[in-house]
Parts: C-alpha cells; structure tokens; sequence
C-alpha cells in the first residue's frame, strides 16, 4: 500500500511537470509581451512577471499592421466558415441519421473517406481551381474553398440518430412537413452538437495558416496569423521580439477565453464524433 | 392491383429527392473542391504545369520524384519525425488520461484544460514563443544552460536535434485530443471488472494491460489513424520555427509539395508529390485498420 502510494506521487509530480511544461510557451508569450525590448536579452531572462513592465510591443504591433483589419477579415472568415459548415452539416446529417433513400450507402462511405482525406493534400489543385474561379486573394474564397462539411455531418449524424422517431411522427400526425419537421424538432433538439461543430470550426479556421497563407497575397487581406508570421518575418534581432509576443498574445487570448467559456461543449463534442471512430 | 405499387413507388421516388435536397449543399460542396480538384491533382501530375506552360508528360513526373534527392530526404524526414510523434503521442496521452482516472475532479479536469489549451492556440503563437525559448543567445534554455554551467546550444541548428525537438513540440499540442478521448474511453469501463481483479490481486499495472488497454481499443485505434493521417503531414511548425533546414533535415514531405507549387510553380510536380504522400498515407491507414480490426476477435 505505501508503496503504491509513493508510485502515485511520483506520477503526480511528472504530471505537474509536464502541465507546466505544456503551459510554459503561452505563460512566456503573456508576459513577455508587457517586457521592454531589453529585457529579452538578459540571461538569466527575466521570468518574473511584474518587473520591467511597459506597453510599448502593443503600440509597435499596431504600428506595424493594422491588427483591427486582421481582426476583421479573421473574424469574417471564421464566421462565415462557422456558419455554412454547421448549416450544411445540419441538413446533410438528418438525411444520413433519419431517411432511407438510394445510395444511402454509397454517400455515406463516400463522407467517411472524405473525412479521412486531408484537406492538405489537395492544396495545389485547389489553388489552381480557386485561381480559375478567381477566388484568390478575397477572404470569401478562403471561406469557400475550406468548408469541409464531411466531419460535421458526421458529428450531426451521430447525434441525431439519438433523436427519437415518435418524436418525427408525432410531428407528421400534426401536419408537419419534411421543413417543418427539420425546423420545428430537429434543429432545437441538436443545438448541442451545433455548438461542438460550431466552436471546432470556429478554431480550426481561426487558426488555420497554411491554406490563408497561400490564398491571401494582399496586405489588405492579412488575418491574424498571417499578420503573425508577417511579424516574425520581420525578424531584425531581438528588438521585434516584444511586439511578435504582444502579436501572439492578442491572438491567442481570446482564443483561451473563448475556451473557457466552452470547454464544456469542447469536452463533449470529441466523445460525440469518437464513438466507434 | 398495381396502381397501389406504383403509389408506393412514387412515395419512394419523391422521398429520394427529399433527402438528395437535404444533401445538396455538400454534395455541391465535394464535387467542386474535393472530387474535382482530386482528379484534377491526378490528371495535373501526369502534366508539366508551370505558370506558363502545360504539356503532357505522361508519368515523367513520378520517374524524377524517385530519383529526386530532396524528395526522398523528405520522405525520410518524415517518417522520422512519424516515428516519434505518433507513439509518443499515444503513450504519453494513455499515461496522463490513466493518472488522472479515478481521481479527484479538480485534478482531472484541470489536466484536460491544461493539456488542451495548448492545441486551440494558434502554431503561429506557439512558434514565435518557442523560438524565443531555444534561442541559442538569449532566452529559457540558453539560461537554463548558463544555470547548469553547460553550454549553450543552437536547439534548431544542429543536424541530429532538430528532428526529435520539432517532433516533441509539435506532440505539445497533439496529445490535447487523445488524452479527452481516452479519458472518456476509460470512464466508460464498468467498475465491477476493476473490483474482479483487484480480488484477484491484480496490480493497477496489471489491471492497466489486462483490463483498461483491452477494452479502449476502438478508440486507440481511432486515436492511431488520426495521428497518422495528421503527422503525416507535419508543415507548420518546421516552415515557421526553421525553415526546413538545417541541411534539410526538417523539410517535410508537405514541405516540398508547398515549395514545389508555390515557390517554383511546378505544379504538375508538386502535384505528383502530393499523390506519393496520398499512397503513402492510404497504406498506412489500411495496415493500421487490418490490424486492430483482425486482433478485435482474437
């Protein structure tokens, strides 16, 4: 017993450590972005974070972009994404959950490679085509071309098939149409999936880099973590250090307060999508 | 006699274009920028496809990649870096969901917020907060180093560290999911079969392999796909932190597609690259999917 209890603090502190560990960068990145220029360069650095406080990264970040534009188009973006994947996911993981119809199977096996196949691995025959149907270069095509819905409808579908039929019969009983039926039962009794689909979405496009980067050529399209990596392109020595952190820091707090706000339905939106991956 | 059968039929037909209006917006959706531009990569790989010209070149493309020192570099790299992330996710995942079972709540759920905030900030903050931290002049490590009286050491230049360090933080933030994940999948075990087994004297490491592991298999394997499918892909993290150097040691296979096509505009090349790391992922789910498939019936 004493020794299972030793075995037990032991793993205790490794787990101390790695939670530690793993919060490090974001602790450094916060106060960091309140440190003057000159504190970066002392060695042993300066952990503590109350001294040496100054605003000045914020001004020179603002100086150098315009973070309320990179906001916006962000913001757009990630709103506009957010709400045609859950829109398309909604109506396509009732059909998959509740009906019978022809080549029901077929689609479905279709959906589930689809949502195997990287979004990546299309990146350049995607580009040409987004280039062909001039959607470079407008955050409009950055939102077309990454809608991926197969996870959502996936994610509804599981959900959904929990939604009991008496329900639905009741509601034909009562003269309700297919509308009315997707409307009037469907979507209130599913508002929690929509929440997990909607705060997944709403990270992976917030935060998605690769695709922006190559859609997004123009200043005046820059989103935050395209203003980000302009920053650190930047890079002349340590002076851009503080305004990278201040950078870093106005993208990522928001993103960790919104979490909190939701870690609940985050929590239980992966359980709904791994149910017998 | 028939008009009956025939109303049926009707019903049904009408049903069927019900459901495919339901499903039009993503039908509309993967035909144009899924199915499409995936032929479309197949058919641009058997091209020359640069910015100005277009010619057929038939499987030129796939017999240059196989003699291409910096394609093949790449797919070594990768593997390499696959090799360490993908088990030590698994493992450290297994290892913080198993500590933190049956413990207190506070614990338990400050140690999935912990390790989860991690993966909703953006790999573009992480990056600028890393590079500060392995700086070779100035920054943590290079205190850490003074602290110790070791030398100070240059985490993303040097040819045999880069490789496990890209791969440890890139893990940082991919063990968010499985740990939830397993955590959920070890909840869900009754706990009667805990009890049967420890009468029987088991040990909770005992208990772990024999009861715990057994039973979460579905989701080991669901956690096993996707980090393959995920780190297969590894780009972000090398292309902000080092380039992909030193000496190429961190420039991934997805690396070399986004160089190819949007640095030297060889798309039909980049294109082929892209198809190689599409068989290259589809084997390995496959292999991955025949085992843990096979092994569930003993």
């Amino acid at each position: 017993m004493k020794q299972r209890k030793r075995g037990w603090t032991v793993s205790l502190v490794l787990l101390m450590v790695m939670m530690a560990i793993s919060l490090l960068p974001l602790y450094l990145m916060i106060t960091g972005s309140f440190k003057p220029s000159m504190a970066f360069f002392m060695v042993p650095m300066d952990m503590n974070p109350f001294t040496n406080l100054s605003f000045n990264n914020y001004f020179t970040v603002f100086q150098k972009v315009d973070m309320f534009k990179a906001f916006r188009v962000s913001l757009f973006i990630t709103g506009m994404t957010v709400l045609i994947t859950v829109f398309i996911s909604a109506l396509g993981g009732y059909v998959f959950a509740k009906k019978k119809f022809s080549g029901k199977r077929f689609l479905f096996a279709l959906m589930m490679i689809t949502m195997m196949l990287p979004r990546q691995l299309l990146m350049v025959p995607n580009f040409i085509i987004a280039n062909s149907l001039s959607l470079v270069n407008k955050p409009m095509g950055v939102v077309l071309t990454s809608v991926n819905a197969a996870y959502g409808i996936f994610l509804c579908k599981q959900y959904m098939v929990s939604i009991m039929d008496e329900m639905m019969e009741a509601a034909v009983i009562d003269g309700c149409g297919e509308i009315c039926i997707f409307t009037k039962i469907i979507v209130p009794l599913s508002r929690p999936v929509f929440a997990a689909l909607a705060i997944f979405t709403f990270i992976s496009s917030w935060n998605d880099f690769i695709w922006q980067n190559i859609m997004l050529t123009s200043k005046a399209n820059r989103t935050i973590p395209l203003a980000l990596s302009y920053l650190i392109g930047l890079a002349d020595g340590v002076s851009t250090v503080g305004p990278q952190m201040a950078g870093a820091t106005l993208s990522a707090v928001p993103m960790i307060l919104f979490f909190l706000c939701f870690q609940r339905h985050f929590i239980k939106g992966i359980s709904i999508g791994a149910v017998k991956g | 006699m028939l008009l009956p059968l025939m109303g049926r039929q009707m019903k049904k037909t009408k049903s069927n274009i019900i459901c495919y209006l339901f499903l039009l917006p993503w039908l509309a959706f993967l035909a144009v920028f899924t199915i499409y531009p995936f032929v479309y990569g197949i058919v641009m790989s058997l091209f020359n496809v640069t910015y100005k010209a277009r010619s057929f070149v038939g499987l030129t493309n796939f017999a240059e990649l196989f003699h291409d020192k910096m394609f093949l570099n790449a797919i070594h790299v990768t593997l390499k870096m696959c090799v360490i992330i993908i088990p030590g996710t698994i493992v450290v995942s297994l290892w913080i969901a198993r500590v933190v079972q049956d413990r207190c709540k506070l614990l338990q759920h400050s140690a999935k917020l912990v390790f989860y905030v991690t993966s909703i900030v953006s790999q573009v903050a992480l990056a600028i907060a890393w590079k500060f931290m392995f700086n070779p002049a100035y920054g943590l490590c290079a205190s850490i180093s003074d602290l110790l009286g070791l030398p100070r050491l240059d985490w993303f230049g040097k040819d045999t560290l880069v490789i496990p360090l890209v791969s440890v933080l890139v893990m940082t933030f991919s063990i968010s999911q499985p740990i939830v994940l397993f955590s959920a999948a070890m909840d869900s075990i009754p706990r009667d079969y805990y009890e049967v087994a420890e009468l029987e004297g088991a040990t909770r490491a005992k208990q772990f392999f024999s009861v715990t592991l057994p039973l979460i298999r579905p989701t080991l394997a669901f956690v096993a796909i996707t980090a393959t499918i995920a780190n297969l892909q590894v780009f972000v993290v090398p292309y902000l932190l080092t380039g992909g150097g030193p000496n190429y040691k961190t420039t991934t296979i997805l690396y070399m597609v986004y160089r190819n096509a949007f640095e030297f505009g060889r798309y039909g090349y980049a294109s082929a690259m892209g198809i190689v790391l599409f068989a290259i992922i589809a084997v390995l789910v496959f292999f991955q999917y025949q085992v843990t498939n096979s092994s569930e019936q003993y």
